[in-house]
């Protein structure tokens, strides 16, 4: 059953940059991890994404939520009743280029 | 009749609040948006410590809010907290921000005839 979202999530942590990915539901419960990422983050991220769903309740697309500190970046997506949190880290080579 | 700042190019709103959380200025489609301030707020202290190992707590510098045609920027400077929403179609940041921006100078040059200054009856916004 969990074939899919094992697929999903090491899709996930092989793009660039990547350092860890979870899924969590609903209840903020962690459905799967892969990579260098706390399952128990799946309940903040939740929360968090919970928190945004009221800043525009009537928008149909779900928002993305990016927390920036230094060279790492949280991403956060709620897509129906599965929240995703993204860990990123930038490289060397990639801050550069993005400046 | 305030002006709005302008903060980034495509802004259609903008929020400054105090680190409490109470609303210093606003504009544009933020203007005296209390509720938004709130949801921020709350935002703010969810992300205050998500995980150690990866974020150190309170690290988080700035807050990115992506929409389909806009999007939020939530900076925390000089214990300050600026919120800046912006379009991202070029063409659409003037048209919900302008009702208040160009009144001011309507006035000032209805009172005063001798204002032909062509930079003071324009609508561009001031530069934050």
């Amino acid at each position: 059953m969990e074939q899919q979202l094992e697929k999903v999530l090491n899709e996930i942590v092989t793009q660039q940059d990547t350092v860890g990915a979870l899924l969590a539901n609903r209840q903020g419960l962690c459905l799967g991890a892969k990579g260098n990422i706390n399952p128990n983050v799946s309940g903040i991220g939740m929360a968090i994404s919970e928190q945004v769903a009221k800043l525009e309740p009537n928008s149909s697309v779900p928002a993305t939520i990016c927390l920036y500190s230094g060279s790492k970046r949280c991403v956060i997506q709620k897509d129906g009743e599965i929240t995703g949190i993204i860990y990123k880290q930038a490289t060397t080579g990639s801050t550069a280029a993005s400046n | 009749m305030d002006k709005d700042k302008l903060i980034v190019p495509n802004q259609i709103g903008y929020l400054i609040l105090k680190d409490d959380g109470a609303v210093l200025e606003s504009g544009g489609d933020l203007k005296n948006d209390e509720r938004s301030a709130n949801v921020i707020m709350g935002l703010l202290n969810l992300t205050e410590s998500i995980d150690e190992n990866f974020m150190p707590n309170s690290s988080c510098e700035r807050i990115t809010i992506d929409y389909e045609h806009h999007s939020y920027s939530i900076c925390m400077s000089n214990r300050r907290i600026y919120i800046v929403k912006s379009s991202k179609s070029p063409h659409n940041g003037a048209t919900t921000s302008s009702s208040s921006s160009t009144s001011v100078y309507n006035d000032a040059t209805e009172g005063n005839s001798n204002a032909t200054n062509p930079a003071s009856t324009s609508s561009s916004t001031v530069l934050a």
